[in-house]
């Protein structure tokens, strides 16, 4: 005899899986009304994707006196396109083309979202939400639709068997549908869009409602599309009506007016590995009363005109007063993809420690420093006695980037350009040597007081003679053009031509402390038909242009992957710590700690060299390994991963700090 | 006569740029200069709480109060620079870090033509995208050649115009327009047409 073969569906506990989803929301956002958070960031969320119009617009509404329902509506969106299928073996092939107009088939189906980066949302997260949301654990949509016109109503449940439902019906059917289940609640949809009723919303999104949490919550979290778009969201408890605006501390205008500092950064570049992204804008207010509400401290990572996260500015630049920035970054659709593919399902964060996640934010924590030193709100400059150890700190440096650039790490990647290995533009017969600029000593630092040589020198080695305009110059950071010749030539053939300024001596009237660029360019003022390689035609216009750095008074940009600076701050939790810094790991040593504080004294110099290169090897490393695990190309950590077992990690820097300890004694 | 414009440094004013004293008829053009944008900043406020004017009709506006005070008072080349720096400070909006690729700017240069013609074309985030860049924004000619062309083909999305700006801003790619005649210039954007019809 035959043994009987059982053939189905593995039995769920929806109910179950839906608490695992809440639990999971419940944990990131960690506050009483969590739940109304969650629900109005993925119900906007989900409007917001549905198209959004001029008229475009969401309501919330509790409905009757006891609260029984919570309708959540969006208007002038696309309602719920797609297919009205008439079984589940349609609805099952439907799903199965992953037809992104199939609105209605994905809205009802668990787990086959086909949204992207394109849109806000992920894996139909906001329905499992609403659900939970519901004590019936029940909630009815219906839909008027743009494309066909037409109505659909139904609902999603989770039925006695602890499985999900759902339950669908179109035209004059839906309509008697959604009046016996929603009663006297029940009203024509006038404009095409979706909209669902929450039946019995749990208590703490009504309380959230009517003490006006979830106004603030959306605030919070939509003000981008309320600045932007006038997007029009309204909550009402059943009595009153708000409609959610910009925050006062979101608006430039009004920050100003308070007397906060707001500044834009716009438009930043980002490399990440072999990518380059670009950051639309990164927006910083400094609030010198600090009273800041304490829902939009920090900075928040935008995407898709929706707050995905906070990051705390004081753990992002570790110095007093930071609290008092806030703020918030906009990307580039590039990086808004690259990014999505980090965030979790509930849109509530990313992952930091991948790429481009962590270039980005090591971008952010730069512009913040550079933003607190503006603001005053940090010390620009060391003072004197700090700078005593310069000559240890560089020399301890020096060692550790030569041997991690041995091993492939010549700097953090954020904006550092990736070399091309083309020709250099010193091989062309038509160019500006700086091969005469030269400055006092090796370092690219000038003090005052002290000679150098600027000049440029055009080379002409073409068998034709040519009339151009030479411009030698010298600016600082902001611009500003601190010395300048210019002339009309005639280059003749196999001639060269310097120009500048031959022993200049560096005076405190004509350079201020700072970085400077000695610059020097050609502009041709006749057409040719000479064609070069990188420079192209030869005509009328044509511009060469080189350039060099040099600092006055001031050490220049450090090169390598790491550099040491010592702080000065009595927090018993800094010891050493460590920044970003354009393309540099800084690694501050405090000074006042009282071990390090013992190393300060010149006669104790050695040690305290001793005591860099000991412990600047860990940070190094670890910042490697960091490195490493944000790539997709790791380099010297290759077996450690996410998975990696953490109390391994230390042991595991040690062998590769052990082996560079090797060679000293 | 030294040509200044009025700034605000906190709370107090200054002139840009500092190229000797002003006498008092150089002063009065600059505080004439400055109260004319203040006026033109309300002027617009008031349209826009009407609530009638859209963002690129909003622009526009700007544009046409702007090219009305340079041509008034002959703003100058050397000066439009801190001109728009005083423009973003009378509207209270933060000054761009590349004050050269500004919005105010690319209002001027809109405001040439009719906003009709603007609209049937694109949003304003369209128009500030292909005047803002640097190769194009920098020399008022370029840009106005490159509305001409635009309007004339009807080009209607910004990733329709991509390949025209792209092409525009390799051709001129180390090249310092600036010294060349209009017509030289013409030449040169041409050859950008020909190359890509």
């Amino acid at each position: 005899m035959n043994p009987t073969i059982y053939a189905g569906r593995q039995l769920r506990n929806d109910e179950k899986n839906l608490k695992a989803i809440a639990d999971g929301y419940e944990v990131k956002l960690g506050h009483k009304y969590w739940l109304a958070e969650a629900l109005q960031k993925d119900a906007i969320q989900n409007g917001w994707d549905a198209g959004h119009g001029k008229e475009w617009s969401m309501r919330f509404e509790l409905k009757g006196a006891q609260a029984s329902f919570l309708m959540i509506q969006d208007s002038c969106t696309s309602g719920l396109n797609g297919t009205i299928w008439k079984d589940q073996e349609e609805l099952t092939s439907i799903l199965e083309n992953g037809d992104r107009t199939e609105n209605l088939a994905h809205f009802l189906s668990s787990d086959f979202s086909t949204k992207t980066a394109e849109s806000g949302g992920k894996r139909g997260r906001g329905k499992s939400i609403f659900l939970f949301a519901s004590q019936n654990l029940i909630f009815y949509f219906d839909s008027q639709r743009a494309s066909s016109r037409d109505y659909v109503a139904g609902a999603i449940f989770i039925d006695s068997d602890k499985g999900a439902k759902v339950e669908m019906t179109s035209g004059d059917a839906a309509t008697k549908y959604m009046k016996e289940k929603t009663g006297e609640h029940y009203s024509p949809i006038k404009t095409s869009g979706t909209r669902i009723f929450i039946k019995n919303p749990r208590e703490e999104v009504v309380v959230a409602i009517r003490d006006g949490s979830m106004i603030n919550f959306i605030e919070k979290n939509w003000w981008e599309i309320i600045k932007k778009y006038g997007a029009h969201i309204t909550v009402c408890d059943g009595t009153d009506t708000k409609q959610a605006q910009v925050p006062m501390w979101y608006r430039e205008d009004l920050c100003k007016e308070k007397g906060l500092e707001p500044k834009e950064y716009p438009n930043l570049k980002l490399s990440s590995g072999d990518n380059k992204y670009r950051i639309k804008r990164v927006f910083l207010i400094y609030n010198p009363m600090g009273d800041t509400p304490e829902s939009l401290v920090g900075i928040s990572i935008q995407r898709k005109g929706m707050s995905i996260e906070r990051r705390s500015t004081e753990a992002l630049v570790k110095e007093d007063g930071m609290s008092k920035v806030y703020g918030w970054v906009e990307m580039e659709p590039e990086l808004e993809h690259a990014m999505y593919d980090l965030e979790d399902v509930e849109h509530l964060g990313f992952i930091w420690t991948k790429k481009p996640a962590k270039d980005l934010l090591d971008l952010i924590k730069i512009q913040i420093r550079d933003f607190a030193k503006e603001v005053k709100l940090i010390e620009s400059e060391l003072s004197k006695e700090h700078k005593a150890h310069k000559q240890i700190e560089d020399d301890i440096a020096k060692k550790v980037n030569n041997f991690l650039k041995n091993i492939g790490f010549s700097g953090l990647a954020l904006t550092k350009r990736k070399r091309t290995g083309k020709k250099r533009i010193g091989e062309i017969p038509l160019r500006i040597s700086l091969a005469d600029f030269k400055l006092a000593g090796g370092s690219r630092r000038v003090n005052y007081g002290e000679t150098i040589n600027a000049i440029a020198v055009v080379v002409n080695e073409l068998d034709i003679s040519l009339h151009a305009i030479h411009r030698t110059w010298i600016t600082d950071e902001g611009g500003r053009v601190a010395k300048i010749k210019e002339e009309e030539i005639d280059l003749h053939k196999g001639i060269s031509r310097a120009q500048g300024w031959e022993r200049m001596k560096v005076s405190k009237e004509e350079f201020p402390p700072g970085d400077y660029s000695f610059k020097s360019k050609l502009t041709l003022l006749e057409d040719t038909d000479k064609e070069l390689p990188r420079i192209g035609r030869l005509e009328k216009g044509k511009e060469i242009i080189v350039s060099t750095a040099f600092s006055v008074e001031k050490d220049p940009k450090a090169q390598g992957f790491i550099k040491f600076e010592p702080i000065v701050d009595k927090n018993k939790e800094r010891y050493i710590t460590t920044r970003p810094e354009a393309g540099v790991l800084v690694v501050e040593y405090n000074t006042q700690h009282p071990y390090i504080s013992n190393l300060m004294p010149t006669e104790r110099a050695a040690d305290l060299g001793r005591f860099l290169l000991e412990t600047g090897i860990i940070i190094a490393f670890n910042e490697v390994m960091a490195e490493d695990i944000s790539s997709d190309k790791p380099r010297v950590f290759t077996d450690v991963n996410d998975d990696y077992d953490i109390t391994k990690i230390l042991p595991r820097v040690m062998e590769e700090v052990s082996k560079f300890m090797w060679q000293y004694q | 006569m030294n040509m200044a414009i009025k700034l605000r440094r906190g709370e107090n004013f200054f002139y840009a740029p500092v190229t000797g004293l002003l006498d008092k008829k150089e002063q009065k053009r600059a505080d004439e200069i400055y109260t004319s944008a203040k006026n033109a900043v309300e002027k617009l406020n008031k349209t826009r709480r009407s609530g009638t004017i859209d963002i690129l009709a909003g622009w526009h506006l700007r544009g046409v109060l702007i090219n009305q005070i340079i041509q008034k008072f002959g703003i100058t080349e050397t000066e439009k620079k801190y001109f728009w720096m005083m423009l973003y400070d009378v509207s209270g909006m933060t000054v761009p870090d590349h004050i050269r690729k500004n919005d105010f700017h690319v209002a001027s240069i809109l405001a040439n033509y009719p906003l009709k013609r603007l609209q049937e074309i694109g949003a304003w985030s369209m128009w500030r995208e292909i005047i803002g860049s640097t190769k194009i924004g920098n020399d008022d000619r370029v840009a106005r050649w490159v509305v001409d062309y635009i309007v004339e083909k009807k080009i209607k999305t910004r990733d329709q115009a991509r390949p025209l700006l792209m092409a525009v801003r390799n051709r001129l790619k180390r090249i310092d327009a600036s010294i060349l005649s209009s017509g030289e210039l013409a030449n040169k954007l041409q050859e950008v047409v020909i190359k890509n019809n």
